[in-house]
């Protein structure tokens, strides 16, 4: 994984951010995933158009992180959004 | 990840701010069933465009589930343009359908257009004479069986939907099997209630009272029933008794907003409003009911104390203003099923020494 990256959100997958947290429900998952209000920025921004960079460049302006531990944690929540097939 | 989820449901409830809507197409029907609840009033319905709007609308509102019904929805022509709008605006569907259409190449156009969530059909009977006499369709009884069969090769799920009257009171376990049978899942309601316009009619063909005795108390029908042993109902104080106005809304097929899909009070018309949001925290309706939802609890509260089995009462506000008039009244049907369902509790209660509480709070009332 790098920052040039341009990911997706899985086109089946509908969501509604309530109180900052993005709610994700895919119609062949039982459970319905919440994701904090960080990760929904990120996930919000999942549109096939922003690099990975242009997304970790948004989080480092708005949360108070590092951008070392941006990237991290940037590019571990990616990971497990791929692992549950939520971004292509 | 099951907690934040909750908490997004509570606060949604509590504040009033709704995650979902039913979204009735039209009210033509391929079935002529001798209960249905739809009232058609010769209005015209919302053409293409309009759905488009409402559903635009409702995304902006922040609606994420959204079901589709009618009426019959595959009967519109435009069925799946709707569905694909809708999924292009991010909403999670179901399909409440009556499942004759559904074969298999209509199976694999809703899977691959509309994905819902879920499909729910609705079931009268295992035997077809018995389906048929309340559809008045020959061959419909097999056509929701090759619905289901159709829609689960497609890995959909699918939820079959039953009000139990007293003509397929006998066959409610072979229906639970039949579900089983088919890989869905089943819900029983042995609430009957009015036509949308008051019309008491179908109320008559409520299930017999030594029917729901039995469904209620006799552990042959455990498995059929949505809770095994009927919980007593906890309203804590100021809790309203359901989410009427509050976390789902409905829509008819002209375009009015009513607070859920059985109080049948037009809070406003989509077509009309540039956003629900002038609508939803000022509608006199909405304010309405939301107040009567919170008197009523404590009406339960008190019928409980005085022995008559409100804590037992899955009370809806809609029936009652539809059946008589007063949102606040029990109706027979409800009071006949509270008592039953006490009984049941009473006696598990005796028999296990155990008590139940409800501690579902407001995630386990209804809320559509
Ligand atoms: S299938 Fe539903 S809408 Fe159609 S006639 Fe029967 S109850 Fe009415
Ligand atoms: S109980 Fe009745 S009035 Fe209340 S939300 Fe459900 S359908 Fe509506």
């Amino acid at each position: 994984m790098d920052l040039t990256m341009v990911l997706t959100r899985n086109p089946d997958a509908a969501y509604r951010i309530y109180d900052g947290q993005a709610t994700v429900v895919l119609p062949d998952q039982a459970e319905v995933n919440v994701i904090n209000p960080i990760g929904s920025l990120v996930w919000d921004r999942l549109d096939g158009t922003r690099t990975l960079g242009d997304i970790l460049t948004l989080i480092v302006e708005e949360f108070d992180v590092t951008p070392e531990q941006a990237r991290a944690d940037l590019f571990a929540f990616v990971d497990s959004l791929r692992e549950h097939r939520m971004v292509r | 990840m099951a907690n934040a989820l909750e908490q997004i449901k509570v606060n949604s409830w509590s504040r009033a701010v709704p995650m979902a809507a039913l979204f009735e197409l039209t009210f033509v029907c391929n079935h002529a069933c001798t209960f249905c609840y739809n009232c058609p009033t010769g209005q015209k319905e919302m053409t293409t465009a309009e759905a488009f709007d409402a559903l635009r609308k409702m995304a902006e509102f922040n609606i994420l589930y959204l079901t589709l019904t009618g009426g019959e929805p595959l009967v519109r022509r435009d069925f799946f343009e709707i569905a694909a709008e809708a999924r292009r605006l991010g909403f999670a569907l179901r399909i409440y359908t009556n499942g004759f259409l559904i074969d298999e190449p209509m199976a694999a156009k809703i899977k691959q257009i509309a994905n819902p969530l879920e499909i729910e059909i609705s079931l009268h009977g295992a035997r077809p004479e018995t389906h048929e006499k309340l559809t008045c369709v020959p061959g419909s009884l097999q056509k929701v069986i090759n619905a289901v069969r159709n829609l689960r090769a497609q890995g959909i799920k699918v939820n079959l939907k039953v009000p139990v009257t007293r003509d397929n009171q006998e066959e409610v376990l072979d229906m639970h099997r039949l579900a089983i049978d088919l890989g869905a899942t089943i819900v029983f309601d042995p609430v009957i209630t009015p036509r949308d316009d008051g019309d008491k009619d179908p109320v008559n063909l409520m299930a017999t009272d030594d029917f729901l005795r039995r469904y209620w108390t006799d552990p042959a029908y455990a498995g059929a029933r949505r809770e095994p042993v009927p919980v007593p109902r906890h309203d804590a104080p100021g809790e309203a008794v359901c989410g009427t106005g509050r976390t789902a809304f409905a829509l008819d097929p002209y375009g009015n907003i009513f607070p859920c899909v059985q109080w049948r009070r037009s809070a406003g018309n989509i077509k009309t409003v540039a956003s629900l949001r002038d609508i939803w925290h000022t509608s006199p309706v909405l304010i309405e009911v939301r107040r009567t939802a919170v008197e009523m609890a404590d009406k339960l509260r008190d019928t409980q104390q005085a022995g008559k089995a409100g804590g037992f009462c899955n009370f809806c506000l809609g029936v009652a203003d539809l059946q008589l008039g007063d949102p606040k009244a029990i109706y027979p049907q409800i009071q006949k099923n509270a008592e039953f369902r006490q009984q049941a509790y009473e006696e598990w209660k005796a028999k296990t020494g155990e008590t139940l509480e409800d501690t579902g709070g407001v995630l386990s009332k209804c809320a559509m």
